[in-house]
């Protein structure tokens, strides 16, 4: 009976672990790490709240060989980079996995000397509640001119 | 012309209304975004031309704006403040509704528009304006590696105090990008720019024969007397525009993720030279010469080297350098003396202008701390534009 009990409480323990790795869809400071790679797909995907979101597929190289990542960025209205196939890329963000497929949600993109950011250190989103001329997005043209003698 | 400038306003936010209504889901998201910033420049040719009048400006900044998920409609306000020519201190404000329409893929179509009220103090009252911006862009990926952009821009300006500033701009581009392998992005775009003048008095009363030519000596500003219709006359209106075809091509190289060397080279043909006579009120008021204000008008080459980096990623300090050559070459505008007589035998202005640009700037949370420096070194045939001019600048941010 006693043996039963523990087995049951390991599994659950278990399950619980396995679970918990296949939940993560949220920002985690403590697991925030630097990718880069090469995009293979951009993607535009519902996400966990049901709305558009760009996802690139990142090859990336690593010790134990190529790693495919899927990275999750921004809602698409927020995303005006002009990101093509076999772009490289450096990607920072909060690091899970979820089905066993490595994944990333999106803190910041650097791509050819300009660094892009998505969301702020503790992966708030910069598409909500953050002033607009921090957004990447800025629709397109931005606003945030100054109206210097140049 | 201004009829219909209204029906197009009224059109844009009846649809832009009517796609509200149609599309309540837009309205859920609502953000409110405001930022205050504040920019110090010293700068020691603020009219850029001969006249080296130098300045410490001060520019104050204020911008609002709420998020509707598709829309954005913000509200930016600035000040620029002179410490030596307070009569140049000026107030701007640019209300605007922005759109962006998601397409299937990455696809998508933006609108913009706004309006702009910018008053200036004392003397330079004349060049107080106000009028709409409305902007359309569309991207479209056609493949992977190939995105194809084209735009159109619709800008008019009313000067209240000297009709004869009035002018509108019209500009339409095609763009075509490719990504190779190679991290190189090649970029074709060509476009057609259209300036212009609607109202330019026929008859003027210039009062002590003013214009800026002959008052160089003193400070150059190039600020007539205003404009002062005959008493009893109806006004005769002569029109002026200069139908300006372009094309560029632009190369991108990423050099790892950090680093981007971007090179470009534009190419531009004006399709009709400035008419002399009817431009002449406009050169006396300096108006249309003032570099800032003459991007539509020149004939000519621009290149462009820039490099952009990202020196710590942690830290996210951007530095961005940039220098570029333009040949500027003005069809109808011929150089003049000290006195402001045409030379002869007459002959076109032509400038070359280099400029020199580094921009740094780093974000500490929600502040955001930049500074810059600027060069210009124009020559021109001209002598009252052979110039050079310094900026140094710095400035805070701080978005809530």
């Amino acid at each position: 009976m006693k043996k039963i009990a523990i087995t049951l409480y390991i599994l659950f323990l278990l399950s619980v672990t396995v679970f918990a790795e296949q939940q993560v869809k949220y920002f985690q400071v403590d697991k925030v790490k630097t990718i880069r790679g090469e995009i293979i797909d951009i993607k535009t995907e519902k996400s966990y709240h049901k709305s558009d979101f760009i996802v690139i597929y990142l090859k990336v190289k690593e010790k134990t060989g190529e790693e495919i990542y899927r990275v999750e960025v921004s809602p698409e209205w927020f995303f005006a980079m002009d990101l093509m196939k076999g772009g490289k890329v450096e990607v920072t963000g909060s690091y899970c996995t979820v089905d066993g497929q490595n994944s990333m949600m999106t803190q910041s993109i650097t791509f050819q000397g300009e660094k892009y950011e998505f969301r702020d250190k503790y992966g708030f989103p910069l598409w909500r509640g953050k002033g607009k001329y921090m957004k990447q997005g800025n629709r397109g043209q931005g606003k945030r001119k100054r109206r210097g003698r140049h | 012309m201004r009829k219909n400038k209204r029906k197009l306003l009224i059109l844009t936010i009846c649809l832009l209304v009517g796609h509200m209504s149609r599309h309540p889901g837009d309205l859920t998201a609502r953000e409110l975004n405001f930022g205050v910033s504040y920019y110090g420049s010293y700068n020691d040719n603020i009219f850029m031309n001969a006249s080296k009048v130098k300045d410490y400006i001060s520019q104050l900044q204020a911008d609002l704006s709420v998020s509707l998920k598709r829309f954005n409609f913000y509200l930016d306000a600035s000040t620029d403040i002179f410490i030596d020519n307070p009569e140049f201190n000026s107030f701007n404000i640019e209300p605007g509704i922005e759109y962006l329409h998601p397409l299937k893929g990455r696809n998508a179509l933006y609108l913009d528009f706004s309006y702009t009220i910018l008053n200036y103090k004392d003397l330079y009252t004349d060049f107080n304006t106000s009028g709409p911006l409305i902007q359309a862009g569309i991207k479209l990926y056609t493949s992977p590696r190939t995105l194809l952009k084209a735009g159109a821009r619709f800008q008019s300006r009313n000067y209240a105090n000297f009709e004869s500033f009035d002018f509108s701009n019209y500009n339409a581009f095609i763009e075509f990008n490719h990504f190779l392998k190679s991290q190189t992005n090649l970029r074709l775009q060509t476009g057609f720019n259209y300036r212009y003048y609607p109202h330019i008095l026929a008859s003027y009363d210039f009062g002590d024969n003013y214009n800026y030519y002959n008052n160089r000596g003193s400070n150059g500003k190039g600020k007539g007397p205003g404009q002062h219709r005959p008493p009893g006359q109806n006004p005769r209106y002569n029109t002026m525009s200069v139908p300006n075809f372009y094309g560029l091509l632009g190369i991108n190289q990423g050099i790892g993720t950090r680093l981007g060397i971007n090179g470009e080279l534009e190419l531009r043909a004006n399709l009709r030279d400035f008419d002399h006579a009817s431009a002449e009120t406009l050169i006396k008021n300096a108006y249309i010469l003032y570099p800032l204000n003459d991007d539509y008008l020149w004939n000519g080459a621009r290149l462009t080297l820039q490099l952009k980096m990202v020196l710590f990623n942690r830290l996210a300090v951007s530095v961005e350098g940039r220098v570029s050559y333009f040949n500027k070459n003005y069809p109808g505008i011929f150089i003049m003396d000290e006195q402001g007589n045409p030379v002869e035998p007459a002959v076109e202005r032509n400038d070359s202008l280099l400029l020199y640009m580094l921009k740094i700037s780093k974000k500490i949370g929600k502040l955001e701390l930049f500074t810059d420096f600027f060069y210009r070194h124009n020559d021109s045939n001209d002598d009252y534009f052979f110039y050079k001019m310094l900026t140094i600048s710095a400035g805070i941010g701080y978005y809530f």
